[in-house]
Parts: structure tokens; C-alpha cells; sequence
């Protein structure tokens, strides 16, 4: 009989490209995807410009809904209901907790690209039946890229959350609605203007800044679908200013920023308190 | 007479070993400074009541939760920096019976705990999950306490693991799954010849396979030691006495537990047993008879003891018992 402590040599770890691909399975298996795309194409139903019975110019009038929420929605439904405190059995695998709390969200980040990457199928195809496929080609390199980045950003800026606290959507209220607001309270009372927009300068940057890189080719594309599909060549004042080259620069680096700060969160075990809360 | 029930166990290579764990949730201290050693191939049961600190040691030894001080090592994998290592080595049953995926059927659990595990037996799981008669078409969320345990029972043995930590692991099964499950323990040591650890407070259910007893209370190990010398050195001794006989003074500070009143006692005490019944017998008593006890009757005395009883804490067992692991 072959004795425990010869067998214990052939059990291994698993490595983050076997727990990426286990975790994009289950993304599947729980049909969480099927529901982020079904309400996708309900809300696309519902609130689609009504400016026009193209169905592909329709599809392109919900990418502020694509832009805005679905990489957020998506970091919620990736951890849903695992929160740090009911990870009990995903951590109780043989993968270091950091590798298997970034081969979830590795599989969150490629089930949102396959999500985008079957909307622009769908657009496609029914651009192609409208015979409008020239145009829809158009749209510009630059744009079908940020189209993926912008959500992949917000994508990640939840994940901070999600990844670390058992209380995310509380998290992203509070800073959502307390931020601003004790801002301007700091602005009204303490006269810190100048300073608060030094401060806040890597949101607000028209260049650099977090909330361009993710909403200007946003902006961009709009402009080029009314071009190509409303003013049909006509010129369109939205999205003037964009500059293509400082958001190539911008977007990797906030991408860069947002995966250092996720890796941050997820490498903290939740307990080791940080060293200014340990008693003694 | 003194009482030196051993805390230490002295192992040469054990499956297990922790040095000063201490962990606390707030103000609530779960573990105290516990010094715990599992030799390779035992069956060690870690009992304790509620709140003892036994989910915490196991959990600290998967790393699922972090100590504040102290080390712990599995199978001489370092328990923090080799956590995932150590996992791979060890079948878990959890306290928890919600620990998986309640929206997948059974055998999608199976299927994705499978993946993570490199030795997963499929045939045996199989075998696992007909025995102990597992619905694998159902959803994991949908099953009844003692289904979802026998599930967990199925992922936590079916990669055959050196090392299996079983949180309170007949919790919810019936009477007859409970033997069944039993068995299947029983046969997986025989087979493979892993190394059980058992936290439970239903120690009779694991009578049958316990060899070594690890007493934890309020964090801190009270008692551990091997079967043999529990047998050898743990004895209930029932007495006839004299009224008002006040006992033999030598004996008095090794006495465990004192049931019984009047002319008949029975007194549960730690020592050597001739040396015991020469000194009760000098000491006035008629000595009826004299029992070892079963692994729930030693654990339920030892728990029993007065804190600053076992005044010399750390006298390791004898080394010759220490090697008779099974």
C-alpha cells in the first residue's frame, strides 16, 4: 500500500490560468452572463432612442447604458452574494486566496468582453440587414476599443469593493453620495476651492482625467453614429475636443492604476488588521 | 501524587503541529496559546463544548483563517506561506453545511470541487456518492442538513487526501447514515492510511475510531494524549467507604471527577493503577472494582477538570506510547 506521506508529493496547488478557467465556467454555469445580456437587450427594448426604426443605429443609442452600467453592474453580479465573509468554501480550494480572487475577476473581465463582443456581433448583423454595415464599420477603431475599456474600468473600479468588503453596493452609495457632498460642504464653508480642484484634478483632467478617459470616447462615438447614421455625413459638434492620443495614453494607465489597487485589496487577508488596530 | 496529564505529545514527524496559536474575534479570545500535535496516521479527536476554539484551529490550519500569533504547520507545509499547498493535501468537511454553491445541482459541485483537486478519484466518488445514497440531481441550496453533510463528506474524500479535518462531521446525519459514514472514514484511514483530525462534542459517535484525545477549553488545550495512556492512566475506581470517610490525601489532588454519595463513590483519577489502589486501600477504602474509560468518559471528565488542576501542563506522554499510533 503506498503510504500518505509518499502519495502527499502528487497533490498540487492550482494556478491562476486553471482557477481563471474554472471561474469563468462557473460566471457560466450560474447563468449570470445570459442575465447581464438579456438585461442588456430588455433595457435596449425599453429605452432605446426612439430617434430612429434602424435597429442598428437603435443599438448603438443604449451604449450610454452599456457605458455606464455594465461594467459596475457586472462587478456586482460576479461576486454576488460572496462577499469576503461567505467565502468560506471558495477559499477553501487548493489556490493562494490573491491568485483566486483575481482568476474570479480575470473571468469577470473576459465574460464582459465576450458580452461586448456579442453586442457588436448583434449590431453587426443588424447593421447588415439594414444594409448599413459600411457604416457601422466606420465607427472608428478608437471607439469600438473604449467601448470595451470604458466598462472594463468601471469594471474594475468596483471590484475594489466587491473584492474586499462584504458590503459593496453600501461602499459605493456612500462614496457616490458622501464624497460630493462633503466636497462642495468643504468648498461652501472653508473656501478650499483652488485646492479641492488640485486635489481632484486626476477625476476631472480634460486630457488625463478618470472621468474623460472613461465618458470622451463615449462622447466620440455618439458623434460618429449620428454622423454615419442621423446627419448621414453631416458634421456633429459632440464630442469635440477629444484627443485620441493623450486617452491611448491615459486609458492603459488607468487601467495599470485600478488592477494595482484590485490586487492591493485582494492580496489583504481580512485578518490581519493593519498594524494601527492590533491590540498590544 | 500529583495530576500531569500531558499536553504535549512528543512526534518525531507530525501530520500536524502548532506552536502558541492564539486568535481572538474582538474581545472574545477563541484560542489561547494552543500547542497541538497530531502524529502521522492518527485519528485525533479535538473535543471540546461549544465555542472551545475547535472550528478555529481547523480553520487556521487551511488558512482560511489567520492567527494573531502562534505558527501552525501541516504535513511540514508552513500553514501561511504554503496555505494553498496545505489545502491541496487535505480533505475539509466544514461546520458550515451552506459551504458550497447552493444554485448547482450536486454533481456540478462535485464537477467544479473535482477541478481544483489533482487526484481526484471519479470512480471512487462515485462509489462515495452511492454509499452514502447522495441525490446528484439536485440543487446543492435545495438538500436537507444531513444531505448536504453527506455531499461534503463525498468532496472532502474522494481525492483520497493524506490529511482529512472533519468539523463536527455526523452533525445532521441519521442514525443510519451516521454508521455509514463512519464506516467510510474507517475504511479511507485503512486504505490510504491518512490522518484524521475530528472536532466534535459527540465524542461516542468516534469511539470506535479515535486514538488520540485532545481536550480544548476556552482556547486552551487542557489535555493530549494517546489512547494507551489514557487506558493505562485514566481509571474509574468504585469504592466502598466507610460514612464520612474523607478520602486519602495522596489521591485527592490526582481525582478527576468524584460521582456517587454515601457508602458506594466512584472516583475517576489520573495515576499509575497499583499505585492507586494501594493508597486508597491504606487509605481506608474497599476498592470493588476498577474500569478504564471509554473515549467520551475521559473526555467528558477532562473537560470537567478545574482549570488550574493540571498544574504540570507540560509533561510529554511516555515515548513508547507515542510510537503505537494505530
Amino acid at each position: 500500500m503506498e503510504s500518505a506521506m509518499e502519495r502527499a508529493g502528487a497533490y498540487h496547488a492550482v494556478g491562476f490560468g486553471k482557477a481563471t478557467a474554472e471561474q469563468f465556467r462557473l460566471l457560466w454555469m450560474s447563468r449570470r452572463p445570459l442575465f447581464m445580456m438579456l438585461g442588456i437587450v430588455g433595457l435596449l427594448a425599453l429605452f432605446g432612442e426612439p430617434w430612429t426604426e434602424r435597429p442598428a443605429a437603435r443599438l448603438f443609442s443604449m451604449w450610454p447604458i452599456w457605458m455606464l452600467l455594465a461594467g459596475p453592474l457586472w462587478a456586482f453580479a460576479v461576486w454576488h452574494n460572496e462577499g469576503p465573509g461567505n467565502r468560506l468554501y471558495f477559499w477553501s480550494h487548493p489556490v493562494s486566496r490573491t491568485t483566486h480572487s483575481l482568476g474570479r475577476l480575470a473571468a469577470g473581465a473576459a465574460w464582459l468582453v465576450v458580452l461586448y463582443g456579442a453586442l457588436v456581433l448583434g449590431g453587426a448583423a443588424f447593421a447588415a440587414l439594414d444594409g448599413d454595415l459600411a457604416q457601422f464599420g466606420a465607427v472608428g477603431f478608437t471607439a469600438w476599443v473604449a467601448l470595451i475599456t470604458g466598462p472594463l474600468i468601471g469594471f474594475l473600479i468596483i471590484s475594489v469593493l466587491t473584492v474586499s468588503s462584504d458590503h459593496p453596493i453600501r461602499w459605493f452609495l456612500g462614496i457616490l453620495l458622501g464624497v460630493p457632498l462633503t466636497l462642495s460642504l468643504v468648498d461652501e464653508w472653508l473656501g478650499l476651492g483652488p485646492a479641492l480642484e488640485f486635489l481632484l484634478k486626476p477625476l476631472t483632467s480634460r486630457d488625463w482625467g478618470l472621468a474623460m478617459t472613461i465618458v470622451a470616447p463615449f462622447l466620440h462615438a455618439m458623434a460618429r453614429v449620428h454622423e454615419l447614421f442621423i446627419d448621414q455625413g453631416g458634421s456633429s459638434t459632440v464630442g469635440d475636443g477629444f484627443d485620441t492620443q493623450d486617452w491611448w495614453l491615459a486609458m492603459p494607465l488607468w487601467i495599470l492604476f485600478w488592477l494595482g489597487v484590485v490586487v492591493l485589496m485582494a492580496r489583504r487577508h481580512p485578518d490581519v488588521l493593519p498594524r494601527w488596530r492590533r491590540s498590544g | 501524587m500529583s495530576l500531569m496529564i500531558p499536553t504535549e505529545l512528543s512526534v518525531i514527524e507530525p501530520a500536524v503541529e502548532t506552536a502558541g496559536l492564539a486568535k481572538r474575534y474582538g474581545r472574545r479570545v477563541a484560542l489561547d496559546g494552543m500547542d497541538m500535535t497530531v502524529p502521522q496516521g492518527a485519528v485525533y479527536v479535538l473535543v471540546g463544548p461549544n465555542g472551545a476554539g475547535k472550528t478555529t484551529t481547523l480553520r487556521i490550519l487551511l488558512d482560511l483563517v489567520r492567527a494573531d500569533a502562534g505558527r501552525a504547520g501541516v504535513l511540514g507545509l508552513d500553514t501561511v506561506s504554503a496555505g494553498a499547498e496545505v489545502r491541496a493535501h487535505c480533505g475539509y468537511l466544514p461546520e458550515r453545511q451552506d459551504a458550497g454553491y447552493g444554485w448547482m445541482k450536486v454533481q456540478q459541485l462535485l464537477d467544479h470541487h473535482a477541478r481544483f483537486r489533482s487526484n481526484w478519484d471519479a470512480a471512487y466518488a462515485t462509489q462515495l456518492v452511492e454509499r452514502l445514497e447522495v441525490r446528484d440531481h439536485t440543487k446543492f441550496g435545495k438538500l436537507s442538513k444531513g444531505e448536504a453533510r453527506r455531499v461534503q463528506l463525498v468532496m472532502a474524500l474522494a481525492h483520497r487526501p493524506p490529511l482529512l479535518l472533519l468539523d463536527e462531521p455526523t452533525d445532521g446525519l441519521d442514525p443510519v447514515m451516521r454508521d455509514e459514514a463512519l464506516a467510510i472514514l474507517s475504511d479511507h484511514v485503512a486504505d490510504t492510511g491518512a490522518t484524521l483530525v475530528i472536532s466534535t462534542h459527540l465524542v461516542y459517535e468516534v469511539e470506535g475510531l479515535g486514538d488520540h484525545l485532545g481536550v480544548l477549553k476556552e482556547g486552551v488545550l487542557r489535555a493530549q494524549l494517546d489512547r494507551e495512556t489514557l487506558r493505562q492512566r485514566l481509571r474509574r475506581y468504585t469504592l466502598e467507604v466507610a460514612e464520612g470517610w474523607e478520602g486519602v490525601p495522596e489521591v485527592n489532588e490526582s481525582i478527576i471527577r468524584r460521582t456517587g454519595s454515601g457508602r458506594e463513590v466512584a472516583w475517576t483519577v489520573w495515576g499509575e493503577e497499583g499505585e492507586v489502589v494501594e493508597r486508597l486501600k491504606a487509605g481506608g477504602a474497599t476498592v470493588r472494582h476498577v474500569d478504564p474509560l471509554t473515549l467520551e468518559e475521559a473526555a467528558v471528565a477532562l473537560l470537567a477538570m478545574r482549570e488550574n488542576q493540571n498544574r504540570i501542563a507540560r509533561e510529554p506522554a511516555p515515548a513508547a506510547t507515542q510510537a503505537e499510533v494505530r
